[in-house]
């Protein structure tokens, strides 16, 4: 008789697990997949809604320089048309992957420091993209410090 | 005449001794005195989310020094004759009267404990949606919405809830009893009640009291089990920046999930009804003063209620038994698993995103909110003092408290 009620406990504890399992599952997919579906669907429309937006701001920008340069285009002298920007100097000791030389010894010299000398050797030095900026950063850490 | 003025004294001070804790409590009940000052220190000192500890302590302390508090009301016969000799010969209309062997009984009504008035909202299931009401109203489901994926995270850790169902009918614990021991494990306080209020109310002290213990003890109980089950490359993936998600999604998304768990799952309407309405309150922006009240006055309230009314059915006799010891013992297998699940199920997607997810915010699946996604943060943190977890857990965090509800949803249905 006890060994009956066990089996039917069994049976229904393997029962609510399979079945809880799937229901749970199941329903949260259907939930990502709507979240998906509506998502898409706002932002497409959202999408278009600024594309549209900032189309029309340009086109009224433009209609207004037109408006503005047809009077002025004849006293305007050729010096008024804006000069090609001035090419950028090129950077002073820009070594591997653009990273200044003083910032190489500085990474050699700290390396060496934590090291010692003739152990290791500095091979290459390449930037890693932050995620965020080191402003950013400090502003995260800041605000997530409490937690 | 001072023989007798001194007689009344003694017996005075012997009735008041008598009646008072020393003569009245057990050895039972200076244990949970201690447990409770345990808890107080937990609180206070550690500062293991107060806001529930502390009103659980006080609960636990108050009705092992005076269990008169938790008292069920209950009707008391008097005797005509000596009630109206006790009230200068007045009758009492408003009574009952029961006639036994020819003499007339008022049925006189004892008021309750204060603390069994405020229990009814856990014993009817009310506090739990009114918390949820807070909850929702407090929550943000913009990194959810952002990151749709977090829901499996959310899912996988309510596995400790089904394993630890089958680990209750070992024991030798009922279906419907098994079910409110297995709901532990989604460590969400109010869906433990609620279920266990429908399904084994005879288990409500310990259940309630597991709940709430585990969840403030998050930041113990989870670390090294994510440090288990992760390698150190693991927990220093940082994870990219999370898209913008519009007020517009916001605003629809309360009102989808509502109804397709509604239609669904009816028995976790009521719990994922009210935890979107307060979202929907706060992210409509249309009803902020109601969405304020929810997330401030009304959330304290029932705070306070809730934590010293479930700290309160946690007496001496009732607590300190093999069965409440195998509840807290399945409770935190259960909530091991969940962490777990949640953890293995962020590996799975971390390799099969290419190393683009941290596992570490998988353990945030479980419902404890915003508990859970701060461990997450604060072990990623301790890897990589540039990794920010926080907003990709809150994903899993909150998805996880509408896994629970689904998945009392899903007991409710079947075992009740």
């Amino acid at each position: 008789m006890g060994d009956d009620l066990f089996m039917s406990n069994m049976e229904i504890a393997l029962v609510v697990l399979l079945s809880g399992l799937v229901i749970v599952f199941a329903v949260l997919f259907l939930l990502i997949g709507i979240v998906k579906g509506y998502g898409m669907i706002v932002l497409t429309v959202t999408g278009k809604r600024e594309a549209k937006r900032k189309e029309k701001a340009e086109r009224a920008k433009a209609t207004a320089k037109a408006a503005q340069k047809e009077p002025a285009s004849k006293p305007e002298a050729p010096a008024a048309v804006p000069a090609p920007a001035a090419a950028p100097a090129p950077a002073a000791e820009a070594v591997q992957d653009g990273i200044p030389g003083d910032v190489i010894a500085a990474i050699a010299a700290a390396v060496d420091f934590m090291y010692g000398t003739g152990t290791h050797i500095v091979a290459g030095v390449k930037r890693i993209s932050p995620n965020r900026s080191a402003w950013a950063s400090a502003g995260m850490i800041e605000s997530t410090r409490p937690f | 005449m001072q023989v007798e003025i001194l007689n009344e004294l003694w017996n005075s001070l012997v009735t008041i001794f008598t009646s008072s804790g020393f003569a009245t409590a057990t050895w039972e009940n200076y244990v949970m005195i201690l447990i409770a000052c345990v808890l107080f220190y937990l609180a206070i000192k550690k500062q293991f989310e107060p806001l529930l500890l502390l009103p659980i302590a006080f609960g636990m302390l108050l009705v092992n020094l005076y269990p008169g508090i938790m008292a069920q009301p209950s009707t008391e016969m008097v005797s005509i004759a000596d009630y109206m000799a006790a009230h200068d010969g007045a009758m009492n209309t408003g009574y009952a009267i029961t006639v036994m062997d020819g003499v007339q009984y008022y049925n006189v009504p004892t008021t309750g404990g204060l603390f069994w008035y405020l229990y009814q909202g856990v014993k009817l299931g009310i506090y739990p949606p009114l918390i949820f009401l807070g909850v929702g109203a407090m929550t943000d489901f913009g990194p959810l919405i952002a990151n749709p994926k977090s829901f499996i995270l959310g899912a996988a850790a309510q596995l400790g809830i089904f394993i630890t169902f089958i680990g209750a009918i070992l024991l030798g614990f009922t279906t419907a009893q098994a079910g409110s021991i297995g709901i532990i494990g989604g460590a969400d306080g109010p869906t433990a009640i609620f279920v266990t209020s429908k399904l084994a109310p005879e288990l409500l002290g310990p259940i309630a009291v597991a709940a709430y213990s585990y969840m403030a003890l998050v930041p113990i109980i989870q670390p090294p089990i994510m440090k288990m089950l992760t390698t150190k490359k693991e927990r220093m993936i940082v994870m990219t920046q999370l898209r913008p998600v519009s007020k517009l999604e916001k605003v629809i998304f309360p009102i989808i999930v509502t109804i397709v768990i509604s239609l669904l799952l009816p028995d976790a309407a009521s719990l994922v009804g009210m935890l979107m309405l307060g979202n929907l309150m706060k992210e409509s922006g249309v009803v902020d003063r109601i969405a304020k009240t929810a997330q401030n006055e009304l959330m304290n309230i029932i705070t306070i209620f809730l934590g010293t009314t479930v700290g309160a059915t946690a007496t001496g006799t009732v607590f300190l038994s093999g069965q409440t010891l195998g509840i807290i013992v399945l409770g935190l297998f259960a909530f091991c698993c969940g962490t777990a699940g949640g953890v293995l199920m962020g590996k799975l997607m971390c390799k099969l995103s290419g190393g683009k997810i941290n596992p570490l915010i998988g353990s945030a699946g479980v419902s404890a909110v915003p508990m859970a996604a701060r461990v997450s943060q604060k072990v990623g943190q301790a890897e990589n003092p540039a990794n920010f977890l926080l907003m990709h857990a809150m994903g899993p965090n909150v998805a996880g408290v509408i896994g629970s509800a689904v998945a009392a949803g899903v007991l409710i249905s079947i075992l009740a």
